[in-house]
């Protein structure tokens, strides 16, 4: 029966006269890159909205209650703003806020602007120190153009309890670079734990500061870098933390950590979320990580010279 | 994707390194290469599943240009996962897939503002052939079978599938499979009488 219905198909299809197939591959060739191109887009900004809707969630979360203090903030604890370096010039605050409650968020410096504009506060907790590290002596030497290469070292020079190994590029453009490597580091239970940590330094046309601000960006007052995310996310059943700090020149600087070790995620972190596997890949050193000044779209000379060492594997870059 | 061969200290990467403008002459032209000869061989396998595809697409919904796009789109969908599949054994079942379900999404996409404006009228055994004018074409009357029965009909006895194969395209059971197929062989064989469709 199969036969006869399928010789009944051939007849019914040798019946109808088919157009030419034309440019159909090509076609679809086109139309697969441009749908690549999309989905990376949106891979990306995917990530950049699910830490600012974390941020947004936490600010709204950490209004002051009716007891007139942050709703979980500790008396006497550090006010969660990002702390000037001595040189920088301290962030203006609007007008209208009372100084008695201190700077807790960053606040559009226009506010006569007739768009509408999102008020980000950094992560409304006391536990993390969001203090932007001091670069060291000699940091604002010579900077060159970012590489995959250079942000692997200067990665490396940040955390330098870790072995970093197996480096790779997963974006490397004008816009910014995203590199994936895989750490091994002391567990909380002294043992040596295994993890993936993916750091992004991306330009963002969602944020800018002062007069630069456009219609449809969020503006901050201060030119440091802001934290602005730590989030929580599942990927196939694997916990993974996110850090976003906003940096001053309109980009972005992302470490994510993808837990692998089940047993680690079993003890909540006083932060909330889950324990790190690696101790030195807690969430405060990812904060002091995301903030260090020395991240940007130029990264220190030596560190350029040192990736391209190191990690021969790894683009390196424009000469 | 280039990766570094082993996880050590970083004082174990001390390694000397070749030029940089050489070695990233090298790493761009190894990256283009494999982009080239995954093109290669995505283009040498649509042209050859393409007309396939087409006339599957055309089975489902009677109409050359919508089937031409349908495999367009199946075809831009494997594109995009290309470089991750095209070393899987059966790129024509993943491409049977990915067909229906572009399909199955058109077919929801449109379900609400498609109005029906006849029905296929039912036809008496033997009538077929008895006046050419009001013949029921098979891809007419497969037409009036749920766009699932219609994939499961067209993946069975056009693509000469197994029930299990055919199952797994379609994310069915077996038995979903055998029942619905023997529902729409008898609802086609209303249709276009016996001696179209054989018991």
């Amino acid at each position: 029966m199969t036969q006869d219905l399928r010789a009944l198909f051939e007849r019914e299809l040798a019946a109808h006269d088919p157009p030419p197939l034309g440019s159909l591959v090509g076609d679809a060739v086109r139309d697969g890159r441009r749908l690549r191109r999309r989905r990376s887009l949106l891979t990306t900004g995917g990530a950049a909205a699910g830490a600012l809707a974390a941020v947004v969630a936490v600010a709204v979360i950490g209004l002051p209650g009716p007891g007139g203090g942050p709703a979980d903030l500790p008396a006497g604890a550090p006010s969660p703003v990002l702390s000037a370096p001595p040189s920088a010039a301290p962030p203006a605050l609007p007008p209208t806020a009372p100084p008695s409650a201190g700077p807790t968020c960053l606040v559009p410096p226009r506010s006569t602007a007739p768009q509408a504009t999102v008020t980000l506060c950094p992560p409304a907790r006391a536990d993390y120190d969001l203090a932007v590290p001091d670069p060291p002596p000699g940091a604002a030497a010579k900077r060159l153009p970012f590489t995959p290469a250079a942000a692997m070292s200067l990665l490396q020079r940040l955390l330098p309890g870790l072995k970093i190994g197996d480096a790779r590029a997963l974006r490397y453009d004008r816009a910014g670079l995203v590199v994936e490597s895989v750490v091994l580091g002391e567990g909380p239970g002294g043992r040596y734990e295994k993890a993936t940590l993916r750091l992004g330094i991306v330009a963002s046309d969602r944020v800018a500061t002062g007069s630069a601000c456009g219609d449809d960006q969020t503006c901050y007052v201060a030119e440091d870098a802001t934290l602005v995310g730590v989030s929580d996310t599942v990927e196939r059943g694997v916990p993974v933390r996110t850090v976003t700090a906003f940096h001053g020149k309109g980009w972005e600087v992302s470490a994510a950590v993808r837990v692998e070790s089940p047993a680690a995620t079993t003890a909540p972190d006083p932060a909330g979320g889950p324990e790190p596997a690696i101790v030195a890949l807690g969430t405060q050193e990812l904060v002091t990580l995301v903030l260090d000044p020395r991240w940007g779209l130029e990264l220190p000379a030596e560190d350029v010279v040192r990736g391209r060492e190191q990690f021969p594997g790894l683009p390196p870059g424009k000469d | 994707m280039t990766t570094t061969p082993d996880v050590s200290a970083p004082a174990d990467r001390s390694a000397g390194a070749a030029p940089g403008p050489r070695r990233r002459a090298g790493w761009l032209r190894a990256r283009q290469d494999e982009r080239a000869a995954a093109d290669r061989e995505f283009t040498a396998f649509a042209e050859s599943a393409a007309p396939r595809l087409r006339r599957t697409a055309f089975l489902m919904c009677r109409d050359w240009h919508l089937a031409q796009d349908l495999t367009q789109i199946a075809l831009a969908k494997m594109y995009v996962s290309w470089r991750r599949i095209w070393r899987t054994a059966n790129l024509e079942a993943y491409s049977r897939r990915v067909l229906m379900n572009a399909v199955f999404d058109q077919k929801r996409r449109r379900s609400d503002t498609e109005v029906v404006l006849a029905e296929v009228p039912e036809r008496g055994p033997g009538a077929a052939a008895a006046d050419p004018e009001l013949r029921v074409t098979l891809v007419d009357a497969l037409a009036t079978l749920p766009v699932r029965d219609r994939a499961i009909v067209v993946l069975r006895y056009w693509e000469d599938h197994s029930v299990e194969t055919v199952a797994d395209l379609l994310g069915v059971s077996t038995a979903v499979v055998k029942t619905q197929s023997s529902r729409s062989l008898s609802r086609l064989r209303d249709l276009l009488g016996p001696d179209l469709v054989p018991r």
